[in-house]
């Protein structure tokens, strides 16, 4: 159990990343959703460890990290959102090395380990290649097989699917399930889809706030009714924006289809839709930008 | 919009640290640079320093400038991400590297014109006596010529590198390999700057004046035989190799540029490149994900950690292309090191033996400066290893701790250390085995490894440390250079001390024969002292390792806190250990407070000068030398003499100042008067007084330490290996102690003290001054020791373990009293009845032939044709060798200490000449000059001594190799002399009345000589010289006059006004062979010769030269091909009368000439010798 309370954090040049966050995360995966700039990594780098927050707490099983970061870090799996690697070493080295660092002593094991994760992730073939010259995707695989070596309870990943192909992703997702059973797993993403698959709990955060938190599917029913849709051409969007609560607009085939989130139906041709967790995203940014 | 850009890229240059620290440099060197090159005639502002300081910071600085603003700067775009941006505004590629490049080169220039600007002001913080008028263009001519080209090709070497890799290392790498490039080139091309490099030769530096990238040596090459009044006033004019050395350089900046922008894509690169997959192997099945069991707080898992990242920072660096670059250097730098030094020897050319000794030395030079940025600059690679290649967040989130990550990356630091000094003694082993020396002594190689090793750890330690403060790497190296720094402020203001010169490393210098190290107990406590400082830091990086972006600090535990004390303790104790021992046991006193003393003993005592005093005749000495505790004990008494013609009531004994000395004087029936207590004069009362004639005694006890922490005296000093000392200097001494007296012109002024230069010699009252002794001695020493000193060994026993040695003069000698104690072995041989002996140590034996030999033909040479030679033995005693500034030894009645690495260990196998000759000729030959006849200190003393060393040198050499045989050293000494007069500070003078200038003694000397002896024939010179002797014997003092008087005694009046030109006046000679026609009639030659003669007298008063008619006789030569220097080649001579400048002269010979050449032994001094030479077309 992952407690945090009040976490604040402002930057030396004054940018608030977080302000007064309070979240429980259980076992299990838990999708922490936002656009870029939230403030997701904010977070997740001082759950890390790697900063310090300004104000607040977090506890690990009821116990305090800020004053005791090295109880985080001896069951951490970390995947930043950008890394790099150490120069012309292979994918196999380095994860021994890393493995080494995490505490996995037993050569035995460590071999298992490393060459399941490296099958997991598909990168087997290309184990013996230096990581540097790995491209996009291979590397973010690679990060991900890092992040699970050694025994982890709690896996902090930090968009992690940027950047993979659609299969790749899919690989992704079955692996951090297979893993998620007794432990926790925070997964940062601004992709919406990554969440409604993966995960059952979520929080929504912008600009450095958690503006909601709960189970995704018990945020889709708060909606249901509430979300209709209308294909309309270019020059009527303004009108709508400008009469009513337009959550989203999408481009289907030339003509544009707005997300309006209202209680009764807003104007003729638009049709009731069963809401997604999608529009839970978009309707929630839409009441912050709303309140500031 | 491009001025706004340059503006724009300006500004942020100012923005980092880096600028500042870089302005803060130049004000502190602007600062300096007049402050100690004045004197009275060289006016600090002169337009040399000017030059020569300008040329100084642009070979030593510019490049760190460039490189490290280009770091902190030019990146940026890179950096920050914005590269996108940029490459897609509307700036042109062209624009774009100019504007970038302009940056750089503006922001380096503005550093270089604070330096000159600084140098303006500081102009106005010196003495108003010793600056000359201002002259603005001297300084535009460094900025415009010197400082503007080097910034350009720097710049362009540092931009080219940086906009075509993108990467910092590049750059770091390349300023370093420049700058290590200079040094290197600088040893070949002999760059004046490099501690050891040899005069140029006349012929100028040719190709290495071009290929010197800074212009260094083309005005070297220019400026070389400038007089002071030259340099006052003198710029290097724009032609010749400085021309072409500057337009080759400037065409290559522009080149360089003109690469960058043909080479410089304008897109961002695109890095991940295809990697290609194996053939499918057989895939091991896929289980599902299982965690593995971890333990991250045991000793096994620190252990698995420690090795896991050493191996991999390891790996990374010295698989590196960087680590490879710099190793090659290192080798190189070490390979011509070595072979220039090893071969050139210490003087004369002759080569050493390449001991493992000596190659250590010229090893641990490098690796304390070089080494130290190699250390610095891994140490900050390592420090920020994982942030630059951006694994940190991935590594700081595991259960690693602080204290694990730094002393991991100290290990790889400590580890890299050691494996650049393997590589450097590996490259000495090979060089040992190339010469066919194969004693290479591995075990001495490993104290390179503590020596230089614990300085690169530490320095690597107080890196790490500063990092912390760094925002990044540029600065993070700057502070690293900032520690190595600060010791040349420190030193300049006199404040360096052991304690506050962070890693103190001494220059080690080893001697083979007592097999240690001087001050090698010091450095131990040095070490400790300093690494425990650097352990206390430790605990400091350890706390506050940054991790992520956190800025909180780890928690001290236990354990640490415990470490920490024991370090901070260990500090304290051992500081307060060398402090006792530097400062309290010995008085570390500076330089400054040294002379200030002797000034004001000057002042104080100076009027007892001429204090009646009676005259020491009879020593009587127990010396007791206690090695192990590097100590000795005098005891015994003095038997003294009124030797004036009033009687003495008063007695006024001085004791010289040295550390530690422990001192007891007791006078027969006289009583203590006063006693100052500081300068130790004491004053005693005689109860009646000494009437002339009559004789007392005095008792003394003397007991001095000479420890590891105490200066070295190269001619004072006890080691458990071998110890040598004059104890003259430490006896008690009556009346006035004139060695105290400073000779350096400007202290003098400085502490108010009159002029006190050697006075001119004069005819009219001659000197007598007997004061020679008969000693008797007993010394003692550890069992396996031999004890020396002058006089005949009467007998040795054995005693309580301990070895003595009791010797004896049987006749009067000097007043000097050297003691030497060693574990020697003894070469004996009986020539005339003369027992010679070599006292060396076990090891270096293999002279002893040859140094027989030459003290055979010596003393047959000197009793046939000088004086007989009046000791029953003569000795040459091995002295140990412990710094780099000792002389070569010293003679002494009937014996000659010789130092280790100058007189011993001289590789002269394969030769055909015997190489000890000279050196063993000259020293013996002091038994004479110097010896015998002892001459009254006032100017032109040297001409009774030096100068008549060189002659019997000289003389020896032709008997046994023929006439020519001395050219080699003839050339070699006159260009020492004609470059080394430039640095001297007063006018001139010539040898009847020069004083203590070892360069006119023994350079001009055997020039003098030479040309003498050519002019009037060896009988003569021999001939007058046994009259010096018949005539002026101690206790006569003669002076240089009375010896010219001999000269003029037995030569041909015509010859005087030459002997007086060689003598008594600085003449110079320009001789010029305008043209040379050959006509051939029934097969002899005619050669009409076309020459011009100037010659050309100092004015002592002004300083100035005049010209005076030639009239003499000079050598014109016919060779048959290019001149050989001993002439083998030469097929015809003849003397031609010159009495004009212009001569035209006919000669004749049965060969044709190739080559005609003017007074080609170089019996007159002709600055310029390209145009003596003439070919025959």
């Amino acid at each position: 159990m992952l407690t945090i309370r009040n976490l604040s954090k402002t930057y030396e040049n004054g940018v608030q990343a977080l302000k007064s966050v309070t979240i429980d995360i259980d076992t299990g995966i838990f999708g922490l959703l936002g656009p870029n700039g939230a403030g997701k990594s904010t977070l997740m780098k001082t759950i890390a460890a790697l900063q310090e927050p300004t104000h607040g707490q977090i506890y690990f099983d009821n116990k305090d990290i800020l004053q005791n970061p090295n109880i985080v870090r001896s069951c951490l799996g970390y995947l930043p959102q950008e890394f790099g690697v150490y120069p012309k070493i292979s994918a196999y080295d380095l994860l021994d090395h890393i493995a080494i660092l995490k505490g996995v002593l037993n050569n035995s094991d460590r071999k298992k380990q490393i060459n399941d994760l490296l099958l997991q992730t598909n990168l087997f073939d290309v184990r013996k290649k230096s990581v540097s010259s790995y491209s996009g995707g291979m590397k973010q695989r690679f990060g991900i097989a890092q992040a699970l070596l050694g025994n982890p309870q709690l896996i902090i990943v930090d968009e992690p699917t940027a950047g993979l192909d659609p299969e790749e992703r899919n690989r992704f997702h079955n692996l951090l399930s297979e893993i998620s059973e007794n432990i926790i797993v925070i997964l940062s993403t601004h992709i919406v889809e990554d969440v409604s698959q993966l995960c059952p709990n979520m929080a929504i955060i912008a600009n450095g706030k958690v503006r909601t938190t709960g189970r995704p599917s018990e945020l889709i029913e708060e909606l249901n009714g509430s979300i209709w849709r209308k294909l309309v051409a270019k020059d009527q969007i303004e009108h709508y924006i400008n009469k009513h609560n337009v959550i989203s607009t999408r481009l289907i085939a030339g003509k544009t289809q707005l997300t309006i989130l209202s209680d009764i139906q807003p104007e003729l041709g638009f049709e009731p839709v069963q809401p997604d967790l999608e529009d839970v995203y978009f309707s929630t940014l839409s009441q912050q930008s709303a309140a500031n | 919009m491009i001025k706004r850009l340059i503006k724009f890229e300006l500004l942020y240059y100012i923005k980092q640290v880096v600028f500042w620290l870089a302005f803060a440099f130049a004000i502190f060197f602007g600062s300096l640079v007049f402050t100690n090159s004045s004197e009275i005639l060289y006016y600090a502002n002169s337009s040399f320093s000017i030059i020569d300081a300008i040329f100084k910071f642009s070979t030593m600085s510019t490049i760190f400038i460039v490189g490290f603003f280009a770091a902190s700067s030019i990146l940026r775009d890179r950096a920050h991400d914005l590269e996108a941006i940029i490459y897609s505004t509307p700036i042109d590629k062209f624009q774009y590297l100019s504007i970038k490049f302009s940056g750089l080169f503006l922001a380096a220039l503005f550093i270089h014109v604070i330096v000159i600007a600084t140098m303006m002001i500081s102009v106005f913080t010196i003495e108003p006596q010793l600056v000359g008028p201002f002259h603005l263009g001297d300084y535009l001519y460094g900025l415009v010529l010197i400082f503007i080209p080097n910034i350009l090709l720097c710049s362009s070497i540092v931009f080219s590198t940086a906009m075509l890799t993108k990467k910092l290392m590049p750059i770091y790498i390349v300023t370093i390999f420049v700058f290590i490039a200079y040094i290197a080139a600088s040893m070949i091309g002999n760059s004046p700057l490099m501690a050891m490099s040899t005069p140029f030769t006349q012929q100028g530096g040719g190709i290495s004046s071009i290929l010197d990238p800074y212009g260094i040596i083309a005005f070297f090459e220019q400026s070389s035989f400038w007089s002071v009044e030259d340099k006052n006033v003198l710029l290097p004019v724009l032609k010749g190799t400085f021309l072409y050395n500057r337009l080759t350089w400037l065409t290559i900046s522009i080149s360089i540029f003109v690469f960058t922008y043909s080479r410089f894509s304008f897109k961002i690169k695109n890095k991940t490149s295809k990697i290609e997959l194996n053939d499918k192997e057989v895939l091991p099945a896929r289980d599902s994900y299982k965690a593995t069991s971890v333990v991250n707080i045991s000793d096994k898992f620190n252990l698995k950690v420690f090795f896991s990242k050493l191996k991999i920072e390891y790996l990374t660096v010295v698989k590196g292309l960087y680590f490879f670059i710099i190793i090659s250097l290192i080798v190189t730098l070490n390979l011509i090191t070595l072979g220039e030094q090893i071969s050139r020897g210490p003087i004369d050319e002759s080569p050493f033996y390449p001991l493992t000794s000596l190659i250590l030395e010229l090893l641990q030079d490098p690796l304390s400066k070089i080494g130290l940025l190699i250390s610095i600059f891994y140490a900050v690679e390592l420090y920020w290893n994982e942030r630059i290649n951006r694994i940190y967040e991935i590594v700081d989130s595991t259960p690693v701790r602080n204290s694990l990550f730094y002393i991991t990356k100290l290990s790889t630091l400590s580890l890299i250390s050691f494996t650049v000094i393997l590589i450097s003694c590996l490259t000495a082993i090979l060089f040992q085995f190339s010469l066919g020396y194969f004693d290479v002594k591995p075990l001495l190689y490993f104290r390179l490894f503590y020596y230089s090793g614990s300085l690169l750890i530490l320095m690597g330690g107080v890196t790490f440390f500063l990092q912390r403060f760094a925002p990044n790497k540029a600065t993070g190296l700057a502070f690293g250079v900032l520690v190595i720094a600060y010791p040349i402020l420190f030193r300049y203001l006199e404040w360096a001390h052991p304690l506050n010169i962070f890693a103190y490393n001494p220059k080690f210098i080893f001697s083979d024969m007592t097999n240690s190290v001087f001050h090698e107990e010091a450095y131990d406590w040095i070490t400790v002292y300093w690494a425990s400082f650097v352990g206390i830091l430790s605990i400091f990086t350890i706390k506050y390792w940054k991790r992520g972006n956190s800025k909180t600090s780890e928690k001290l535990t236990k354990p640490m806190i415990i470490i920490g004390l024991t370090f901070l303790f260990i500090f304290i104790g051992s500081g307060a250990y060398n402090y006792y021992h530097y400062n309290i046991l010995n008085e570390s006193n500076t330089k400054d407070e040294r002379v200030a003393y002797k000034a004001y003993y000057e002042k104080e005592y100076s009027k007892y000068r001429d204090f009646s005093q009676p005259t020491i005749t009879y020593i009587n000495v127990n010396v007791d030398i206690y090695p192990d505790q590097r100590r000795y004990v005098a005891k015994g008494n003095f038997v003294f003499q009124n030797k004036t013609v009033k009687p003495i009531d008063t007695l006024m004994i001085s004791i010289q100042k040295v550390n530690s000395l422990v001192y007891n004087v007791n006078v027969k029936n006289a009583s203590l008067e006063s006693k100052n207590e500081k300068d130790q004069v004491l004053w005693y009362k005689l109860h009646s007084p000494l009437q002339p004639g009559e004789s007392s005694t005095l008792d003394y006890t003397i007991d001095i330490t000479r420890s590891a922490f105490s200066r070295l005296d190269g001619e004072n000093y006890v080691t458990s290996g071998g110890s040598y000392f004059e104890l003259e200097d430490y006896l008690p001494f009556f009346g006035y102690l004139d060695t105290y007296e400073l000779n350096n012109k400007s202290s003098r002024i400085k502490h108010g003290l009159p002029e006190n230069s050697f006075s001119d010699p004069q005819n009219a009252v001659p000197l007598t001054t007997d004061n020679w002794i008969y000693f008797d001695t007993r010394i003692s020493t550890t069992e396996d020791q031999t004890a020396i000193t002058v006089g005949n060994l009467e007998r040795e026993e054995l005693k309580d373990g301990r070895r003595y040695f009791y010797y004896k003069t049987d006749q009067k000698i000097s007043r000097t009293f050297p003691i030497m104690s060693s574990k020697y072995s003894v070469a004996t041989t009986l020539h005339n009845d003369v027992e010679l002996k070599i006292y060396h140590s076990p090891y270096h034996d293999k002279d002893n032939e040859r140094m027989f030999s030459a003290l055979k033909n010596g003393i047959d040479y000197f009793n046939e044709n000088f004086a007989p030679y009046t000791f029953k033995d003569f000795k040459i005693v091995e002295l140990p060798y412990f710094s780099s500034e000792q002389s070569f030894g010293a003679a002494f009645p009937g014996m000659y200490g010789g130092v280790e690495n100058r007189f011993f260990n001289l590789n002269h196998e394969g030769e055909l000449r015997n190489q000890s000759l000279r050196g063993v000729i000259h020293e013996f030959s002091h038994q004479y000059w110097g010896g015998y006849i002892n001459p009254n200190g006032i100017g032109g003393y040297s001409m009774l001594t030096e100068v008549l060393a060189k002659y019997s040198e000289l003389v020896l050499q032709e008997k046994l190799y023929g006439k020519y045989s001395n050219n080699k050293r003839l050339n070699q000494a006159l260009e020492i002399y004609l470059r080394n007069r430039t640095h001297g500070t007063n006018t001139e003078k010539p040898l009847t009345t020069v004083g203590f200038e070892p360069t006119i003694s023994y350079m001009k000397g055997l020039h003098s000589m030479t040309a003498l002896r050519e002019l009037i024939g060896e009988e003569k010179v021999n001939l007058a010289l046994r009259n010096l002797l018949a005539k002026h014997r101690h206790p006569k003092r003669p002076t240089s006059l009375d010896l010219l008087n001999e000269y003029y005694l037995v030569s041909d009046s015509v010859h005087h006004p030459i002997i007086a030109d060689l003598f008594t006046r600085v003449v110079f000679h320009d001789f010029k062979l305008d043209s040379a026609n050959v006509t051939e009639s029934n097969n002899t030659f005619i050669t009409d010769v076309n020459i011009t003669a100037l010659k050309y007298i100092l004015d002592e008063e002004t300083n100035t030269e005049f010209t005076e008619t030639i009239n003499d006789s000079i050598e014109v030569a016919f060779y048959s091909g290019f001149p050989e220097e001993e002439n083998q080649n030469m097929i015809m001579l003849k003397k031609v009368k010159l009495a004009n400048e212009n001569t035209r002269v006919s000669i004749t010979s049965d060969y044709k000439p190739k080559f005609i050449k003017i007074d080609p032994n170089r019996y007159r001094i002709d600055r310029s010798l390209e145009d003596n030479l003439i070919e025959v077309e």
